[in-house]
């Protein structure tokens, strides 16, 4: 005996509402089980039924199940793995991301120098410094070889430099963002804007000292960007 | 006179292309009927010879080879390829078709292969009418009718049957009983009738042969349907099966056509009423004059079925419409002769009854056309004496054979190559759409080095919600960008100038190509959950096909399809 299926699991199954399906059981149009005056429908004749009529199914859960997903994508993790640096040195952008390239933990075999070419091929298309004295250099399509999550390494600069913003403030933290793929770039990037968006988090960044105490606060805003 | 007719009322230019056509399809059938007479009596003298089993092998070979190389027509077995046509190719025929078939099975048939000339001459009546509707500059819409007229008048004239005509045409070609479609069928098939009347006279095949029909014979009927069922099925199944299992053994089509027919002739030998289209045999199995014995009459009923499926599953030209009627026959003298061995104290209606019955039940399921059965032999015994039974049997056939069998046997390859469309029904209308007429175009292009701030200025301006991305020096089509997918950046000013087009690129939308089926196409929409795709060619951006467009262009698609 296969299962049953009351109104409400048919309708979603079938994607439909349950006025419709309560319908076409009305107009017999639907294969249904009648019980103590409730409808039921018996799931291997109504795949059955659907499948006779070209109706797709909506199998599993519905597509807007994706905060599970998103909930693996944190910033505060994606700093973790790629470490927050102090008094990184240079005075140019070239020399600062060269520096940083440095710094990022990648495996060994990764080629450093091709990641700087990248970098800085991207820069000149557009800068990436998003203001407030922030950049966040990154290549322009992920690149190979990169590892599955995401990698954001945060470097404070030594030196205050030009990166030619739109805003046109002077940079003071340069965040490498690395991502397997577009759609983890976007959100960790999404991320990063919500943090840039507090001014509390932004004066905080000023005068930044301890990693530890960047993470904790970067967790906090990253708890209030999932729920709100 | 063309432009006079062109300017007159649909209905009355239908009906009087349908006599047209009625003319033609009628003469195709008499011209058959001629000719395998005279032909089969060409052959007569060489029947008592020793080597006479190798005829029917002699006789498909020729066919084929007439059929592909001289007339250079595609094969297959008549019916499906008019159906065909007019579901999908707007009734187009070839002018060819009007006579290959005719002379093909006329070799066929005559030399003992097991078919009927129905097949054949549907197909001749259809591209008759064709082709008449295509002189007189008819749309599709009127040819698919003229189309279905010649079909209804050779199959009526062969028979003498008009009403029988009408219903097959209905039921099995153009599969939608409507007032139009009812008027231009009737009127071919009426003229069809006549012509073969004037010509042939009006001859009633079983006129009062069936007397005396009482309660329990209208009953007893009602078993009659288990065997008939079972028959059909076995028959469909079996001519599957020879077709599939030739089709894949034997690549060259008239050998696999020889084949068949010399094991027909082996056949034959044996039991020589399974030979040729076995009219005679049907006018013996009403009138009583099979040899008693319960199995001699099962045995044929079973070396018929095996022999029809030999000689068309292999390529032999030829209907399966006089073969069902045939193993009917059988099948009913069979039931009658065991009712005699169970009740012998029961006066029965007389094995002709069961006969009749029993042709009706087979023809109907096989052909999954009740319609056809009863009013055929209502039709060939000129009496509404039968009419109870022969409802009753017809219609439970198609019933119990529906569960074993849904499809006739005219539909099943169409259905199994997603063919089959019958009228107003989702695929039908989705396969008439073109994925051209539902484009819309227009939309404004993206680069992939634009940033966020320009797009989010397009998004302001235009109300599409899909950008193609396209490479700014060649034009190549990279993606596409959904407008919903920005909605999360758009309060974020902070990333307008970071954020670059490129990034945006929806993976999860494919791209269709102008030449996907709109039925697959639909599928997609279900499965991404998204409501438009880009349409692309040759790596170059068409234009947007949308779920709404779709709709509203399938609503009045149906809306012009509505007979006012």
């Amino acid at each position: 005996m296969s299962d049953k299926l009351g109104l409400e699991e048919a309708a979603r199954l079938l994607g439909l509402s349950e006025a419709t399906v309560a319908r076409w059981v009305r107009q017999g149009r639907i294969p249904a089980l009648r019980e103590r005056g409730r409808c039921f429908f018996v799931e291997k004749h109504l795949r059955s039924w659907a499948k006779k009529h070209h109706i797709p199914l909506k199998e599993g859960r519905p597509p807007a199940s994706d905060p599970a997903e998103e909930e693996r994508v944190r910033l505060s993790e994606a700093i973790r793995r790629g470490g927050v640096f102090f008094g990184v040195k240079g005075r140019t952008v070239e020399a600062v991301l060269a520096e940083t390239v440095k710094l990022v933990p990648l495996p060994e075999n990764f080629d450093k120098d091709s990641l700087l070419e990248h970098l800085l091929q991207r820069e000149e298309l557009a800068s990436t410094g998003i203001g407030e004295g922030v950049a966040i250099p990154h290549p322009r399509a992920p690149l190979e070889g990169l590892p599955g999550k995401a990698i954001v390494t945060a470097c404070f600069l030594e030196h205050e430099v030009d990166f030619k913003a739109i805003d046109k403030k002077p940079v003071f933290l340069v965040c490498l963002i690395l991502c397997a793929t577009t759609q983890l770039h976007l959100k960790i990037l999404s991320q990063l804007s919500f943090c840039l968006r507090s001014t509390a988090f932004l004066s905080f960044l000023k005068d930044c000292r301890s990693a530890d105490e960047l993470i904790k606060r970067v967790e906090v805003l990253e708890d209030k960007f999932q729920t709100g | 006179m063309r432009t006079l007719f062109q300017n007159a009322n649909d209905r009355f230019q239908l009906v009087l292309m349908g006599a047209v056509v009625g003319v033609g399809g009628g003469l195709a059938a008499v011209l058959l009927n001629r000719s395998l007479e005279e032909l089969a009596e060409f052959f007569q003298p060489f029947w008592n010879r020793g080597y006479a089993f190798l005829l029917p092998a002699l006789g498909a070979v020729l066919s084929t080879l007439c059929l592909t190389y001289l007339l250079k027509d595609v094969g297959g077995h008549g019916v499906p390829d008019v159906i065909y046509s007019v579901t999908r190719r707007g009734g187009l025929l070839r002018f060819r078709s009007s006579f290959s078939r005719l002379i093909a099975c006329c070799l066929t048939i005559a030399s003992g292969g097991s078919a009927g000339p129905e097949g054949p001459v549907v197909i001749s009546g259809g591209s008759i009418g064709s082709n008449i509707a295509s002189f007189f500059r008819l749309r599709d819409r009127q040819r698919v009718l003229l189309v279905g007229g010649g079909a209804a008048a050779a199959i009526a004239s062969i028979f003498n049957a008009p009403v029988a005509g009408i219903a097959f045409s209905l039921e099995a070609i153009l599969g939608e009983w409507t007032p139009t479609n009812l008027i231009t069928i009737a009127v071919a098939s009426a003229v069809g009738t006549e012509v073969s009347r004037l010509l042939q006279g009006n001859q009633i095949p079983f006129e009062g042969r069936i007397v005396g029909i009482g309660n329990l014979d209208v009953l007893a009927c009602l078993g009659l349907v288990l065997f008939t069922s079972v028959g059909s099925v076995c028959f469909v199944r079996l001519l599957r099966g020879v077709r599939r299992v030739s089709g894949a053994r034997i690549p060259w089509s008239w050998i696999r056509a020889g084949c068949g027919g010399l094991l027909v002739g082996l056949i034959g030998m044996v039991l020589p009423d399974v030979l040729g289209e076995g009219y005679g045999t049907i006018h013996r199995a009403i009138e009583g004059q099979y040899p008693p014995g319960l199995l001699i009459v099962g045995l044929l009923a079973a070396a018929k079925i095996v022999s029809t499926c030999l000689t068309i599953g292999t390529g032999g030209m030829g209907g399966i419409f006089a073969p069902c009627l045939v193993v009917g026959s059988f099948v009913g003298l069979f039931y009658g002769r065991i009712l005699g061995v169970l009740f012998p104290t029961v006066h029965w209606a007389g094995e002709g009854y069961f006969a009749l019955l029993g042709m009706a039940g087979v023809l109907s399921s096989v052909l999954q056309a009740p319609m056809t059965g009863i009013f055929l032999i209502t039709e060939i015994t000129g009496s509404y004496q039968v009419l109870v039974s022969v409802v009753l049997v017809s219609v439970m056939s198609v019933t119990l054979s529906h569960v074993f069998e849904p499809f006739s046997v005219y539909h099943q390859d169409l259905a199994e190559q997603g063919d089959l469309l019958r009228p107003r029904t989702d695929r039908r209308l989705l396969s008439e759409l073109d994925i051209f007429e539902l484009l819309e175009t227009g939309c404004p292009r993206l680069h992939p080095e634009m940033r966020l701030r320009e797009f989010v200025d397009i998004v302001r301006e235009w109300g599409s919600r899909l950008f193609p991305v396209e490479d700014a020096k060649t034009g190549e089509y990279l993606g596409a960008v959904r407008a919903d997918d920005v909605r999360s950046y758009l309060f974020n000013t902070h990333l307008y100038d970071t954020i670059l087009v490129e990034q945006l690129i929806d993976s999860n939308t494919p791209a269709v190509s102008p030449d996907d089926a709109l039925d697959e196409v639909m599928d997609i929409f279900e499965a991404r959950h998204v409501s438009s795709l880009p349409v692309v060619h040759d790596r170059r951006f068409l234009g947007v096909i949308s779920k709404t467009t779709i709709l509203d262009r399938y609503r009045k698609e149906l809306i012009v399809q509505e007979e006012i």
